[in-house]
């Protein structure tokens, strides 16, 4: 149940007019002062950092003193994002990675197109107008982009950590909700002692990601580290400098610190499913797994969404383990989209300009990811508020 | 949304099958489960193992999993070594502030926007909102800059405990959430106040806030446990004087390549008090982590 | 709520871009044209006379062990012998990070008066308009500089200005185990000096041990040999009479130096270690690897190691170096320094770093830099000792003639011709361009690279990031 915002609330209601009035110039003075804080901080350190941001991506600045500076227009975008370059970086990584990044780039086009032209205006003509326009635009976009007939250069930075984080997002997300469900699912009874399993199974939220990384880094270090040595390639080259498992490793890490949590979201989820339906099923004949398949995973599907959603963005933020484990090596095959921002930020020869276009783009990405939810999630989940 | 967690009277648990099967799959389900613990256990297990051992033990074949002399030396070491002491009492006061300011600010805001009408309400509203949309990552380099040379008043906040907490003094998921939380305040409690001559500051701190302290606890909680293990931003923000918890950790980690015993000591220490704060907090950690995945 | 969210966002992105663009400052960048300042700073000795004493000196390093206890006990004999100035040593993990944290300072504030900062720093320092070129001093007090050993004098002078104070000079030579040589049938006292020589060396090596050549995945192979063959790295005579903006190895010199390289891995001659560490000495002290090429200032961590037993089957007279091989006969370029040198920071507009700080960290750099003081602190480290003084010191002698190999460094850079190539090449984000070196040696390596295409790419690479380097200063 949401009251809408607009509704008469608070304790002026039903009293003589000129108290009224002045009980309600009093109540807004009271409601502005009370947002006024949190406003105050979003403004400094949100909304005018980021307008900052926006305004950083068109200039060129001086390493050593950002104040002198150059206006670039769009170059520096274009240099950074490499479009052309971007296709084959991507698809370089391999079918499933390019299936995957041209599907969320897609997704992410519409969401904004959707957006935006909403935003615009209610006129389904001047809708329809923003839409061609916009699929104009792409269009041209992809055409001159697409590379095709280009001599090829070697990949941008950001293009690689592009291909890089969705292959960490591919490997992390959908295997932590797989775990998480699975550990639910297992915990999700009366047996005896089940309460140990239970904070056993949540006991990683404690590891945060500092911790979990130090963790990681000595067990895999190859001369004193248990997983070589389990491995049985103690002494051959470390594993987090191996172009081929650095990554993989940091996702093991990454997705061990998030069973917790995980397990402690899908196992809240679990608790809201009716058991009259599952009593219901099971009358009916239904065994365990099948009565799995219909009727629990349906009835779990806007927690699993919420918290696919939520891993998804979370995973593109991805730095802590990065910047601990293999800062962002070996070769550039771990460098994630916020250590490489970082990295070009905070450097010998820091570039602002180029900082500021990836920081746009990994916003972009979220808004599209958050756009995505906000279609799929209103549409078919329902909740009754 | 009540932010409640169901009791087990009230959870469906998959229902009871009869039979020898029963054996069987509880067995089956036992066997999982220890299994899973194991795994899971035992990077934390194997760290304060590590913590009490010697170097060679550590290096050993075949390793060793039970500390038999447990060398607590290390734990002095990695005290001094990391400067644990002054690390610990930074993160503490960064996480309060944080904490305190996330809670004051969400409280109000909540309030205001549960209770009281002014006038670009809704705006004001989806400002709060929209700022979920912008992650932090995204802004930090800019907001580097600004906290050395703050504009208008001029002032360098690099490696400060300012620094540290004011971005994350305010944010627009709690607020959101003690919105929530307070539009079930039901409507004849509000009425029986303002009979009573209630002005909105009484109501709030005397009738309101105790009735939504399960969804505050659940946003201390969860807040105190983002900022506690934040990296980014204390990495690009302090110097020497106020590293956090995360950071000499991870200073310790890059010093120390032999004596990782120490490391390892340092690790528990990082970890054990937020372990015990949580087992304690375990039902507002639940709800903090679980507000806005599940209706109910 | 959509259109709503999207209306207000939009609205307020619009009023906080309008408010940024305002406080924005748009100077448009001339000061970015002229590289060096048309007259130089003045040496602010005089600051230091009439400061408040004692002034706290803070040096910013990234010694680890040995080096760093021979740099405190300098420190420690400054402090003593004197109390106007008091120097605190702060260390850093690697050159790299201090380098970071000093661009970092400049808006920070967190900032030393001494840092020592890696050679490949000489451009970006430049341009930061953050260091008092030693030169303001050495002209005003009349420093000999020309003491200075010429190579050492030429890499850190550019356009005539000498950025930083010399002090821990290293060079890369090659270390070989002479008794593995013995082994094979060579002779240990004669190394191999050319190219073709260090490869039917290491052929005769193979019955000895399986990859005779430990390769640190170094960047630096290209930049020396190319020295060596007397030819620049950068364009602008290597960076010195104007910024670089292109680099120059893509040419038959650079490719056959990675050739060979490639074709001493094809023939499994070749093992890779990584770059950070020392591993490939350790291959070596374990008796896995016959050849190894690293900076000179490892001899002393390698013979604190062996002395020390670390390498059991290793004896101090297996220890051989020798001057890196030349690519052919009739190279007749030389290499160029390496290692670190001193520079004195001042600071930005809004950090600047107090004139007598400054004049306290150039005494301080004097001090470092008197032949005593510079014996010592060469001495046993692998350092080179960079003025005749220091070379002639008692100390210094006694150790070449104990131990020989000491003295390879130091002749390999006396020896040969001056000329730009040897001067070595002057870069804007040196760094960032090294780690493309070391990218496309291993692709070469671990993917079959042909080494014309790495070589290629490199230049491709490089010369992007030279031009966005250049392209932030507006030039």
């Amino acid at each position: 149940m949401t009251a809408p915002l607009d509704a008469p609330v608070g304790l002026a209601a039903g009293s003589p007019p000129r108290r009224r009035r002045s009980r309600r110039v009093s109540e807004a003075a009271l409601g502005y002062a009370f947002v006024l804080p949190a406003l105050v901080i979003f403004g400094s350190f949100v909304y005018f950092p980021f307008a900052k941001t926006i305004r950083q991506s068109f200039y060129r600045s001086n390493p050593f003193d950002p104040s002198q500076e150059t206006f670039a227009g769009t170059d520096i975008y274009e240099q950074v994002l490499d479009p052309a370059g971007m296709g084959r970086a991507v698809a370089s990584f391999g079918l499933p990675v390019g299936v995957v990044a041209g599907l969320l780039l897609t997704v992410v086009a519409i969401g904004i197109l959707r957006l935006t032209a909403r935003a615009i205006t209610r006129s389904t003509w001047l809708r329809t107008g923003a839409w061609c326009i916009g699929v104009a635009i792409v269009v041209a976009s992809v055409c001159k982009y697409s590379g095709i007939g280009v001599e090829p250069t070697t990949t941008t930075r950001f293009a690689n950590s592009l291909g890089v984080t969705l292959q960490f997002v591919l490997m992390t997300v959908p295997t932590g909700l797989v775990l998480g469900i699975g550990l639910a699912v297992l915990a999700h009874t009366q047996c005896k002692g089940i309460g140990i399993y239970r904070t056993i199974f949540s006991s990683t939220v404690v590891s945060s990601v500092a911790v979990t990384s130090v963790i990681f880094f000595t067990l895999l270090n190859p001369i004193i580290g248990l997983i070589p040595y389990w491995l049985g390639i103690e002494g051959e080259g470390p594993i987090l400098t191996n172009p081929t498992w650095a990554l993989p490793a940091v996702a093991i890490a990454s997705i061990w610190q998030s069973l917790g949590l995980s397990f402690i979201v899908m196992s809240a989820g679990l608790q809201s499913v009716p058991d009259d339906l599952l009593e219901a099923a099971s009358v009916d004949g239904a065994g365990s797994i099948r009565r799995f398949w219909s009727v629990t995973l349906p009835m779990l599907s806007p927690t699993v969404f919420f918290a696919a959603v939520v891993g998804l963005i979370f995973a593109f933020q991805t730095f802590g383990q990065i910047d601990i484990l293999t800062q962002g090596g070996p070769n550039y095959r771990t460098d994630v989209i916020v250590y490489a921002i970082k990295s070009t930020a905070v450097t010998q020869s820091p570039n602002y300009g180029a900082a500021a276009v990836m920081a746009i783009a990994l916003f972009v990405i979220t808004l599209g990811v958050t756009a995505m939810q906000l279609k799929f999630v209103e549409r078919r989940v329902s909740y009754d508020r | 949304m009540t932010a409640e967690t169901a009791t087990d009277a009230t959870i469906a648990y998959p229902p009871r099958r009869r039979g020898g099967g029963r054996v069987v799959r509880t067995t089956l389900r036992y066997a999982l489960l220890t299994f899973c613990s194991a795994v899971i256990l035992f990077p934390l297990y194997i760290t304060v193992v590590n913590s009490l051992l010697p170097v060679s033990k550590i290096a050993g074949r075949p390793p060793t999993f039970v500390p038999v002399e447990p060398q607590w030396s290390n734990y002095a070491d990695a005290w001094n070594q990391g400067s644990l002491g002054r690390a610990i009492t930074v993160s503490v006061v960064m996480s309060m502030l944080i904490v305190a300011g996330q809670v004051l600010t969400s409280l109000l805001a909540g309030y205001a926007f549960a209770f009281l009408a002014f006038p670009l309400k809704r705006t004001i509203f989806v400002i709060f909102l929209a700022t979920m949309m912008i992650p932090f990552e995204v802004i930090f380099v800019s907001n580097r800059q600004v906290m050395s040379d703050i504009p208008v008043l001029g002032i360098n906040l690099y490696d400060t405990y300012a620094a540290l907490a004011l971005p994350f003094l305010a944010t627009g998921f709690g607020a959101f959430l003690l919105r929530q939380a307070f539009l079930t305040v039901p409507s004849d409690l509000r009425d029986a106040a303002r009979l009573d001559g209630f002005g909105h500051l009484r109501f709030l701190f005397r009738i309101a806030l105790p009735l939504v302290r399960p969804t505050l606890a659940a946003l201390v909680v969860f807040s105190f446990l983002s900022a506690w293990a934040q990296y980014l931003w204390p990495l690009v923000i302090t110097g020497e004087g106020h590293e956090t918890v995360q950071l000499a950790l991870a200073n310790l980690k890059n010093r120390n390549i032999s004596t990782v015993n120490v490391t390892f000591a340092a690790t528990v220490i990082a970890t054990l008090p937020l372990a015990a704060l949580l087992i304690v907090f375990q039902k507002q950690l639940v709800r903090g982590l679980t507000a806005g995945a599940v209706k109910g | 709520m959509n259109a709503r969210l999207a209306r207000t966002v939009a609205l307020g992105a619009a009023l906080a871009l309008s408010i940024a663009a305002c406080s924005g400052n748009s100077d448009e960048s001339s000061g970015g044209g002229g590289r060096v300042p048309s007259e130089l700073p003045e040496c602010p000795l005089a600051a230091l006379e009439s400061a408040t004493k004692p002034v706290a000196l803070k040096m910013w390093h990234s010694f680890p062990e040995e080096n760093l206890k021979a740099l405190q006990a300098l420190a420690d004999s400054f402090n003593a012998s004197q109390s106007d100035i008091v120097v605190s040593l702060e260390q850093q993990a690697k050159y790299d990070d201090t380098l970071t944290k000093l661009t970092s300072g400049l808006s920070t504030g967190d900032l030393p008066g001494l840092a020592v900062l890696e050679d490949t720093a000489t451009q970006t320092m430049i341009d930061s308009r953050a260091v008092l070129p030693a030169q303001s001093c050495v002209d005003a007090t009349d420093y000999p500089i020309d003491d200075v050993i010429a190579r050492v004098r030429e890499y850190y002078t550019v356009d005539g200005v000498l950025w930083p104070m010399p002090f821990n000079t290293s060079n890369p030579i090659m270390y070989f185990n002479k008794d593995m040589f013995t082994k094979a049938g060579l002779d240990p006292e004669k190394p191999p000096t050319t190219f073709a020589e260090l490869k039917s060396a290491a052929e005769k090596l193979k019955a000895v041990v399986p990859t005779p050549i430990a390769l640190k995945l170094d960047p630096w192979y290209l930049e020396q040999w190319l020295a060596v063959d007397n030819e620049p790295y950068v364009n602008n005579d290597n960076g010195r009479s104007k910024p670089a903006t292109e680099v120059e190895f893509n040419n038959d010199s650079g490719i056959e130096i990675f050739s060979f390289l490639d074709e001493l891995h094809d023939a499994g001659l070749l093992q890779t270690y990584p770059r950070d560490g020392f591993d490939n000495l350790l291959a070596m002290g374990q008796l896995q690897a016959a050849i190894s090429f690293d900076t000179s200032a490892a001899i002393g961590t390698a013979v604190t190691a062996i002395e020390g037993g670390l390498f059991p089957d290793f004896q101090l007279s297996y220890l051989g170096a020798t001057p890196l091989p030349k690519p052919d006969a009739d190279s007749d370029g030389g290499t160029f320094i390496a290692g670190g040198a001193l520079y004195i920071v001042s600071g930005s507009n809004s950090n600047p770093v107090p004139p007598e700080v400054q004049a306290a960290a150039w005494t301080f750099a004097t001090y470092l830099n008197e032949p005593v003081n510079q014996a010592q602190f060469a001495g046993r480290s692998g350092y080179i000792p960079i003025t005749e003084a220091a070379a002639n010191e008692p100390i210094t002698q006694q150790t070449w003639s104990t131990y020989p190999f000491y003295k390879v460094a130091y002749d390999q850079v006396t020896t040969g011709p001056e000329s730009t190539a040897t001067a070595g090449p002057v870069m804007g984000n040196f760094a960032e361009q090294r780690k493309v070196i070391i990218a496309q040696m291993q692709s070469m390596f671990s993917q079959g690279k042909e080494p014309a295409t790495a070589v290629a790419d490199a230049a491709t690479e490089s010369n992007q990031i030279l031009r966005d380097y250049n392209a932030s200063f507006g030039r």
